[in-house]
């Protein structure tokens, strides 16, 4: 079409279609760098497949080829994911660099792929069809953003463990992420191999890959249009630094290594970050939307929600927690007190299944112990965290809306077909979220990120996060801390409310005025045990607990109660 | 077979010192450095052209090459990490901002020596073979173990008994606790580089003696078995690397006696794969990933 | 609004899905241009417009090593064509980067924007297979000086090559070396991840079978290999009267180093890509013996040798080598097929390049035939005394 510089630009389509290979795990907070293994599986396997003649006379035979190419390259990441998606960070990285290592070394030593000379295909792809196939994967991406996935994908790189406590199933949302990136893969060793008509075990080599990473991160991947920013930055660099008359050799190179350098540096969030103005501020939803309308309602009070039996926790030889037998009854305020060390945390991470027990049984709403921690949450129980665990890229409504994954259904498929019940669960969702947000007095700070909140701000996000899961039982692991005696009179009021609501708290806490206020009841815990339990005041006054507060923890009780 | 064990530890010998400064950087500060491939060329190169110019001998040369390097790493965090520090992406963005500055790196290079290999002169070195118990090595070959182990022994020594090296260990278990203790983490960190640093340029001159030249892409040559080196040996783990790089040598060597030289090349990343989904830590890292 | 919008964006997308999808026809033929034939016929062609020609090398990354001395060689062959008046040439260089989108983009640079006669290059055969397959659609003719492996001009009736393939190169070496060193049998190390050497290292074996060669030892190793004492322990314990040796030049230096070091005294034979006065100068002693197949050497008494090697040495402040030499020789292959009719339009380069018979060239007797394959005597040197010297 622009004679003369239709390989240029095809070129920036397959940079992009690459980058969207790494896109789509870096959204996902996972650094997988195998994505030249499952371009070579993608592209090798589908000339077996694509015929060797225009389809009905003048479809391109390529058609044939990307379905191929990306369910070779789907396939290869889910078996390769079952084994390594274990790992972290580093780890997988070098993982999945030495899976696409193998795949090089096999094909360069196998027969049907006549080794390292390559084979030659015709040119099936023109620039046209490629940068269809790049709006096809933009189209894609645009759409998953502001879906409940995309804001799973969004929570898995954020916190994988505030994540799970949200409902969102981390082990699946990371094999999806890796699945489709391997599938995207797959498409780009297609795409690549029928431009250029011809493919060798080293084109897809460890150079390729870092290729992808720099395109998608220079790019920048919190916008679904990044990869194509990425691509066309290093593209046209060279291009243009020749078109200025600049010597090719080493300043070539030189000033590209600068650029990008300079970008990383200077621009956090890639190129990406010069169009994230772009984005509206967020505006309540209409009156229309009723939030509560729909929600399963609670179960009746003093219905029995939780009921666990010599639950214990062991690290080597240290016992956190030690035989605690526990029922709770929906409609309670049960606070658990104790000295630091006494294995509170532990008791409350068991039962939202961020940590297995060693012994002991029981079921929370259901759930039995042990279980992982979405599956908690999809039951009903909710939870904030002793240090904060907030989603700190993402605004402070995203981070609410994070918290309606259980209660609300997904939605990316049918916002691809533009259905109308997408928008309306969307709707939902954002007025859930705002409405968690104006019960804690944050609505007029939905648009900022957390990181520019106060310290008691951050803990009431954190709790609007929460309710908007609509939990049966709410944990809360000491939500006052930090806060003044003011903001602790609130949150002691706000929990208060929330038990009239019929929602059950459960809450760790050192501010003992504040437990005496809120609580219906009191659990007390000292090395792992639990050494008093019942009606607040009664426990308060236990000798006991006077002791295992007053002999360690006597300066700390006066302190949180009177800061 | 005893032959190719030699070869096996020769060639490992250089795939530890390779992966020692890798690892020693990602023990202490948790950073992949991904432009020491690039500063271990560079280190090569110097090497060769301080040589050509000064003709000083062999055990001085070193100590230069690895006072060019010591400075090359302080550069590569100043510039590359440093700024990046407290980001949110502070962990993507360092692995692109040092591909970056490899680049760089790899294009000022090309400025200076252009675009041919660069050679010692034979003479400079000149290389001598023995025979021990009926197994053939030549001098490069011990100098380049030797080397490797008095580097591992006075890197050993150095963490473990200096005041540098327990404010490297003190960062390394916790940054924020060490600050708090009085350790200058600026310093530590910088240090930190320039030792990592000096070590990966003085394997690269090493490798280059051993090769007889250098072209640009020596560094990027070595960078994925030095991947696999620093998680076989568990990563940030010293004397891992080193075990694993001997270890990985010698695979390698036997692969080709016993089998087919065209596997060689799996041998490393299917190893290297099955370590780290049997057991991540990796072959040494017995306790804890980060011990230095 | 929004959704009429994208309703749009759909419209558009499924039009082009409707263009794209489909197979694009070849574009036609650039018709000829009267402004690029002349008057009269050989020496005496004179044509008013300038001929542009085009040159896709490697002049950055890892094939620079060739590129550059390519690039050379083309541009002292056009200037001292260009001094002999005539023809002028304007020759239009562009660096691929060792890379297949790079070396494609600027074929079609030249086919599309810059409108060249001809192009010479690229330097790596891998490259050639994608480009030469556009030249070949677009009607431009395209003559490849380092592009050896086997296929090439079998891609079509624009592609030519002045470059001895591998087979013939090493088809010369090994019985030269055979009748010269007596050899029965031998060890064949080569890089089995490029194809370059995978391609000779094929070729190798067709050839000591036909020679009753037998294979005492078969090793590989990667492009990026930096010991190779364990597959030289191999070597050496299979006693072979010569080793084969198929490397690219990054390779070699080393393996051919360690190889000496660890003992291995048996001369090493190699094909074009030993083929370069850097190999001597950076291996020193280590080179000597080494036997190489190759399409020109520098002691070679061919017509105008000497003096190609006294400009290029005077001009470029170094030794030319194999790939500036075939770069040069095709400067001359390119004016002959011009003056041939006096024309410097595509086709008639191409209808003329095809019917070179025995040009009197720097390598030698060199003759192109239609199917765009060239043919001449390859030369067989040993390194002797830090020199090349014919075998």
């Amino acid at each position: 079409m622009l004679a003369g510089y239709d390989t240029l630009i095809t070129t920036i389509a397959l940079g992009a279609i690459l980058a969207y290979s790494f896109h789509v795990v870096l959204m996902a907070g996972q650094l997988s760098l195998g994505q030249a293994g499952f371009a070579s599986l993608g592209a090798y396997v589908s000339t077996l497949v694509v015929p060797t003649e225009p389809i009905a006379g003048s479809i391109s035979p390529v058609i044939v080829g990307l379905p191929v190419g990306a369910a070779v390259g789907a396939a290869a990441a889910f078996v390769v994911g079952i084994p390594v998606l274990r790992l972290r960070g580093v780890f997988l990285a070098i993982a999945t660099i030495a899976f696409g290592e193998m795949v090089r070394v096999v094909i360069n030593n196998a027969e049907w792929t006549n080794g390292a000379l390559g084979l030659r295909v015709e040119k099936w792809v023109t620039f046209d069809f490629a940068w269809i196939i790049v709006a096809v994967l933009a189209y894609l991406f645009w759409r998953l953003g502001p879906s409940r996935s995309g804001r799973a994908f969004a929570a898995v790189r954020e916190d994988e463990l505030a994540a799970g406590s949200m409902g969102v199933d981390v082990v699946r949302t990371r094999m999806s992420s890796f699945i489709a990136s391997g599938a995207i893969a797959g498409v780009y060793g297609v795409m690549f191999a029928y431009f250029f008509g011809r493919i060798t075990p080293a084109t897809f080599d460890f150079a390729l890959t870092v290729n992808g990473l720099v395109t998608a991160v220079l790019g920048g991947y919190l916008v679904f249009f990044g990869p194509i920013l990425g691509a066309g930055f290093l593209t046209s660099v060279p291009e243009i630094q020749t078109a200025l008359g600049l010597e090719a050799g080493w300043i070539h190179p030189l000033v590209t290594g600068v650029l990008l350098l300079a970008v990383v540096l200077f621009l956090p969030g890639g190129l990406s970050t010069l169009f994230s103005r772009l984005r509206p501020a967020p505006v309540r939803p209409g009156p229309d939307y009723a939030p509560l309308d729909a929600l399963d309602p609670l179960p009746d009070r003093g219905t029995p929600i939780a009921a666990v039996r010599g639950l214990a926790k062991s690290y080597g030889a240290v016992h956190a927690v030690r035989g605690v037998d526990l029922e709770i009854r929906s409609g309670e305020v049960l606070g658990v007190i104790g000295p630091n060390g006494a294995g509170k945390t532990t008791l409350v991470n068991m039962l939202s299944g961020l940590e297995p027990p060693t012994a002991g049984d029981g079921e929370i709403l259901g759930v039995p112990l042990g279980s992982r921690p979405h599956r908690f949450a999809q039951a009903g129980v909710s939870r904030t965290f002793q240090h904060s665990k907030l989603f700190e890229r993402l605004t402070v409504l995203d981070n609410v809306l994070v918290g309606t994954h259980v209660v609300s259904r997904p939605t990316y498929l049918r916002r691809l077909l533009w259905l109308p019940s997408a928008r309306r669960d969307e709707r939902r969702a954002l007025a859930l979220a705002w409405a968690q947000l104006e019960r804690v007095g944050l609505a007029d700070r939905a648009g900022i990120r957390p990181g520019a909140l106060s310290y008691g701000d951050r803990r009431r996000l954190e709790i609007a996060r929460a309710l908007a899961a609509h939990p049966t039982l709410l944990i809360l692991d000491e939500p006052a801390a930090g806060m003044n005696h003011v903001e602790a009179a609130e949150l002691a009021s706000l929990i208060r409310g929330l038990a009239d609501d019929g929602v059950t708290v459960l809450f760790i806490e050192h501010n003992v005025k504040m437990v005496l206020e809120a609580c219906t009841r009191l659990v007390v815990l000292d090395f792992g045990e639990v050494i008093a339990e019942g009606e607040p005041r009664e426990v308060a006054a236990d000798p006991r607990v006077v002791e295992a507060y007053l002999g360690t923890e006597a300066d700390e009780r006066e302190e949180s109660e009177h800061v | 077979m005893l032959q190719q064990l030699a070869n096996g530890v020769f060639a490992g010998s250089i795939y530890a010192l390779f992966a020692i400064g890798f690892t020693l950087v990602f023990g202490v500060l948790r950073h992949l450095n991904l432009a020491h491939p690039a500063v271990f060329t560079a280190g090569a190169f110097i090497g060769i052209e301080v040589a050509a110019r000064t003709a000083i001998p062999v055990w001085i040369l070193f100590p230069v090459v690895a006072l060019f390097g010591a400075i090359a790493g302080v550069l590569v965090e100043r510039i590359a990490f440093r700024p990046l520090r407290g980001r949110d992406d502070e962990h993507f963005a360092g692995l692109i901002s040092s591909i970056a500055l490899g680049g760089v790196v790899i294009a000022l290079l090309q400025a200076r020596y252009g675009t041919e290999p660069q050679s010692f002169d034979m003479d400079y070195f000149p290389n001598r073979l023995f025979e021990i118990a009926g197994v053939r090595v030549t001098l490069t070959q011990l100098v380049t173990l030797g080397l490797a182990l008095v580097l591992m022994l006075g890197l050993a020594w150095l963490v473990s008994a200096t005041p540098l090296g327990r404010s490297m260990r003190a960062v390394a278990e916790n940054p924020t606790a060490a600050k708090v203790l009085g350790v200058n983490v600026g310093r530590v960190t910088a240090g930190t580089y320039a030792l990592s640093s000096a070590l990966g340029t003085v394997a690269g001159a090493l490798l280059a003696l051993n090769l007889g030249q250098a072209g640009r892409d020596l560094g990027a040559s070595i960078e994925l078995v030095g991947f696999a080196v620093i998680i076989l040996g568990g990563l940030g783990s010293l004397w891992g690397a080193m075990a694993a790089g001997v270890v990985l040598g010698i695979a390698e060597a036997l692969t080709i006696h016993l089998f087919d030289s065209t596997w060689k090349s799996m041998v490393a990343f299917a190893l290297l794969f099955a370590v780290l989904v049997v057991r991540p830590r990796g072959l040494f890292g017995h306790v804890k990933v980060r011990e230095v | 609004m929004r959704l009429k919008s994208t309703t749009g964006a759909a419209l558009a997308a499924a039009a082009l899905l409707a263009t794209g999808a489909c197979v694009s026809q070849d574009a036609d033929n650039a018709s000829a241009d009267s402004a690029l034939s002349g008057t009269g016929t050989g020496a005496d062609c004179t044509i008013d417009e300038t001929v542009k020609i085009g040159a896709v090398f490697s002049l950055t990354e890892a094939a620079a090593f060739a590129g550059l001395y390519q690039q050379e060689g083309l541009e002292l062959g056009f200037e001292e064509l260009n001094a002999a008046g005539g023809i002028q040439y304007e020759v239009i260089l562009e660096d691929d980067a060792t890379s297949v989108d790079g070396s494609v983009a600027a074929f079609e640079k030249l086919i599309d924007r810059d409108k060249v006669s001809a192009i010479v290059g690229p330097t790596l055969s891998n490259m050639a297979f994608t480009t030469y397959t556009d030249a070949q659609s677009a009607g431009v003719p395209a003559l490849g000086v380092s592009t050896t492996a086997e296929g090439i001009p079998e891609i079509g009736d624009y592609i030519f090559r002045a470059s001895l393939p591998e087979e013939v190169a090493l088809a010369a070496s090994i019985p030269a070396a055979k009748e010269a060193l007596n050899l029965t049998k031998v060890a064949v190390l080569y890089d089995s991840a490029d194809e370059f050497t995978a391609s000779a290292f094929n070729t190798i074996s067709d050839v000591l079978a036909d020679e009753g060669i037998e294979v005492v030892a078969e090793e590989t190793f990667e492009t990026a290999d930096t010991d190779f004492s364990a597959q030289l322990t191999a070597v050496l314990e299979a006693e072979p009267d010569a080793v084969i040796l198929s490397a690219l030049p990054g390779a070699t230096v080393p393996l051919v180093k360690q190889a000496r070091e660890l003992g291995i005294d048996a001369p090493i034979v190699g094909g074009n890509a030993f083929n370069s006065p850097v190999l001597v100068g950076a291996l020193e002693d280590a080179a000597e013996g080494l036997i190489v197949g190759g399409a020109w050497s520098a002691a070679s008494e061919t017509t105008g040798n000497a003096e190609f090697i006294a400009t290029y040495t005077e001009k470029y402040g170094r030794a030319p080598d194999q790939f500036a030499a075939q770069a040069y020789t095709a400067a001359y292959l390119i004016d002959q097929a011009i003056r041939a009719d006096c024309d410097a339009n595509r086709e008639a380069i191409k209808d003329n390049l095809g019917q070179i018979l025995e040009y009197d060239s720097i390598l030698g007797p060199i003759s192109l035939d239609e199917n765009g394959e060239v043919h001449q005597e390859p030369v067989v040197q040993i390194i002797r005394d830090g020199a090349f010297t014919l075998l």
